[in-house]
């Protein structure tokens, strides 16, 4: 029975054509509520329950806090991922306890063909994120070693090693790719980019990568020396590796989900698509706008917290409320930022935590 | 109806305000000080009265101007005022100063700059009556949300002697305006801050004379195990209701003895009474970043819950910030995201909590203790013990009088130097 689902998940990760979300859906909302007892206490709490619930954007919601508090796992963990702890210190990190790691791996490979490497079919990578041998925890590290596996020319190069970046690594990489004609994938969080930027930048480094050469960044500011905008980066991206902005994609994905949005610039190019970069997301993906105040859904265009409907989750929690304020706009998703907190006021203490133990 | 003084764009516009401030004080420098605590009295006397039109006007002025509803303000306003009369003045000069007389020997700095914090409104009252009192002039900022209520306040006084009245003003200027804050801070010869302790760091470290500060605190409560009763639910609910716990006088933390069952069991009485509460006192009007904070409070208690396939969290129906009571597994002290949001905790004895009080004195304001008379005692005791000034019955923490020393600092004492 549990395989059945994940199989028929697993089916339409590979097969996304036709109108069956909603369905799939809504049998994945039975299988966890069947399946995941502190959701399904929480779905009681809500009034929810496969019966009354006849729409796949009625299933309630699980906010990224409750990852910090319970194993949504319906059965035994094959692996467990955790955040990073950015947000709120590494004491408190959501813990993403997978029950069939073959969903996640179907999605993100499937997510970065489509999205990433529509084009080809392997090309020379390399990577400016922690390795999984060293950040077994980390998902986007497990991601990174699949994207390996499976668009690697010659698997990964790995510019991390003991925690620390490697420019040395990554300059050898890109002058290989300059010499060779070979076009080049660069895989890296948005800080370790910047730290490059500002790294070529001392030492009066320019490359100039081979067409089709592209880059992908992720995670925000977290350890960036310094703030940079999009437009800023994208601009430092083509002056430095010559890489244009419709082969420079941000990636928006989150320990708590199993699949990710990507911008659509590569695949629209690849599409004969003409419009403004937004943040797209596979079939099985979807996001929706919540009222921060309600929790009530927004309209196309209106501004409120992200919503996002998982299947690939499938084994955990379909539909998580993030953080991020975001909006559904031109077809896909714009990230506005993370949902304030409170505005420290006065002599009594709130949200600025100091704990005695 | 007056309001505060224009708001000053300049150094100079500050500087004719404050001349005029200490032109009037030479006024009062030849007083008996207890004509100018009668006056002082009788203006605060002015508010309190049934059907004030002082306290009318300040009520609708300030609903309309911030988050608080008017039944709030009609409550809660009136204790910002009630601690300056029925010789509460008087008292307060007898305990800090040593009696009337010896006032005539203290030397009273000339003018002394408030900066009030912006939790709560009528925080200009007592501050300005009590500069007044050392025959110094008073230069208040109010908070953002309270301008209204500072310049009806002096008035007031005015009302009733107008040279007493000249020598308060209050000056609001938003935050940033560099020339004219620091014209302020150094026109005057004591500035006393209160407000969030970045705020308080940011303004001590630019202060080039005397600085108080009263930064960031929180308070807590006591439930003995023979008072975990409806009784006490209440106090716990008054105390946490008022002012949607934006002053430190609020507990954040409840304390039971007794039993997580008993902690349960005493969460769903203060549930119940926050539910009639909010009815009563309706919860202020809330921002989406303070909306998003009791959310994250919220469900933090509930999947911890789920977890364990119990209950963790009480929450009340009703708009934000109507109630939340959340079951602290761990004993250990962590503040809320405020808005009626309480922790309730187990302990198997009181004792074990002014241990842990005493790890952080400076950062407790005050404890509600509910107990038997001999163990109120002992609790109170303890509690001093552990650095802890402000110990009071539960349900009366946010009617605090005169002898309430915030940061455990007497309330004039410190200004002119006395210790």
């Amino acid at each position: 029975m549990v395989t059945e689902i994940y199989e028929r998940v697993l089916g339409f990760l590979e097969d996304p054509a036709g109108d069956r979300f909603e369905e799939i859906a809504l049998a994945v909302f039975r299988h966890q509520f069947g399946g995941c007892s502190p959701f399904r206490l929480y779905c009681e709490s809500r009034g929810r329950n496969p019966a009354s619930v006849r729409d796949w954007r009625e299933i309630p919601p699980v906010p990224i806090s409750a990852f910090k508090a319970v194993d949504l796992c319906c059965g035994e963990p094959e692996r467990v991922f955790l955040s990073t702890g950015t947000t709120q210190g590494i004491d408190n990190r959501s813990r993403h306890a997978m029950p069939d790691l073959r969903l996640y791996r179907a999605s993100a490979i499937a997510g970065m063909r489509r999205f990433l490497f529509p084009d080809v079919d392997r090309l020379d990578l390399v990577s400016l994120i922690p390795p999984v041998a060293e950040r077994p925890e980390s998902s986007l590290a497990q991601m990174v070693a699949w994207a390996g596996e499976e668009f690697g020319c010659d698997g990964m190069v790995e510019c991390v090693a003991a925690g620390e970046p490697s420019f040395e690594t990554l300059v050898d990489s890109l002058r290989r790719s300059e010499r060779d004609g070979a076009p080049l994938a660069i895989l890296t969080t948005t800080g370790a980019l910047i730290h490059f930027f500002d790294y070529a930048r001392e030492r009066s480094l320019e490359f100039r990568l081979p067409h089709g050469s592209r880059l992908m960044d992720t995670g925000g500011g977290k350890g960036a020396p310094r703030p940079m905008s999009r437009k800023g980066i994208l601009h430092s991206v083509w002056s430095l590796f010559a890489i244009p902005g419709y082969f420079a994609v941000n990636e928006y994905g989150m320990a708590e989900l199993s699949s990710q949005y990507y911008d659509s610039v590569i695949r629209d190019r690849f599409d004969g698509v003409h419009r403004g970069r937004v943040l797209m997301s596979p079939a099985w993906l979807r996001a929706v706008i919540l009222d921060p105040k309600s929790l009530s859904p927004l309209p196309d265009g209106e501004v409120g917290l992200v919503c996002h409907f998982d299947l690939a989750n499938a084994g955990t929690s379909l539909a998580v409320l993030s953080e991020d304020i975001g909006t559904i706009d031109g077809g896909g998703l714009r990230l506005l930022g993370r949902a304030p907190r409170a505005e420290a006021r006065g002599c009594s203490i709130s949200s600025a935590e100091w704990q005695l133990a | 109806m007056p309001e505060a003084e224009k708001e000053p764009e300049t150094r100079d516009e500050l500087a004719f305000v404050v001349e005029r401030l200490v032109a009037s004080r030479c006024a009062l420098l030849g007083r008996d000080p207890r004509s100018i605590a009668a006056v002082v009295e009788r203006a605060a006397e002015q508010w309190l009265i049934d059907e004030s039109p002082w306290m009318c006007r300040a009520v609708d002025a300030l609903a309309a101007a911030g988050p608080f509803s008017q039944a709030m303000l009609r409550y809660a306003l009136p204790r910002m005022i009630e601690p300056l009369v029925d010789g509460a003045l008087e008292r307060l000069i007898e305990r800090e100063v040593g009696g009337w007389s010896a006032l005539e020997r203290v030397d009273s700095p000339t003018l002394v700059l408030h900066v009030l914090p912006s939790n709560l409104p009528g925080h200009a009252a007592i501050p300005s009556a009590l500069t007044l009192l050392l025959c110094s002039a008073a230069l208040l900022k109010p908070g953002r949300d309270d301008r209204v209520f500072a310049g009806m306040w002096i008035e007031s006084i005015r009302r009733v002697d107008a040279d007493v009245g000249a020598c308060v003003a209050s000056v609001y200027w938003a935050g940033g305006s560099r020339e004219v804050e620091d014209y302020a801070m150094n026109a005057a010869d004591v500035v006393i801050a209160a407000g969030g302790d970045a705020a308080v760091a940011a303004l001590r470290a630019r202060c080039g004379g005397r600085f108080i500060g009263h930064g960031s605190r929180l308070s807590v409560a006591l439930v003995a195990r023979d008072s975990l009763d409806d009784l006490a639910a209440a106090g716990v609910v008054d105390d946490v209701a008022i002012w949607d716990q934006r002053g430190c006088l609020s507990p954040q933390v409840c304390f039971i003895e007794g039993s997580l069952d008993d902690a349960r069991a005493f969460a769903r009485r203060v549930q119940a009474g926050l539910s009639g509460a909010s009815e009563v006192l309706p919860p202020a009007r809330m921002e989406v970043g303070e909306i998003l904070d009791e959310r994250r409070f919220r469900d933090r208690a509930e999947w911890r819950g789920f977890a364990a396939g119990e209950t963790d969290l009480y929450a009340v129906d009703g708009p934000p910030g109507a109630g939340s009571i959340a079951i602290e597994r761990e004993f250990r002290l962590e503040s809320t995201p405020l808005h009626r949001c309480l922790r309730v905790v187990a302990v198997d004895d009181l004792a074990r909590v002014a241990a842990l009080l005493a790890q952080n004195p400076a950062r407790i304001e005050a404890a509600g203790v509910a107990a038997s008379p001999q163990r109120f005692e002992e609790i109170a005791h303890a509690l001093h013990s552990a650095g802890l000034g402000h110990v009071v019955p539960l349900g009366t923490m946010q009617k605090p009088d005169l002898s309430w020393r915030q940061g455990n600092r007497p309330r004039i004492a410190e200004w002119c130097g006395i210790r």
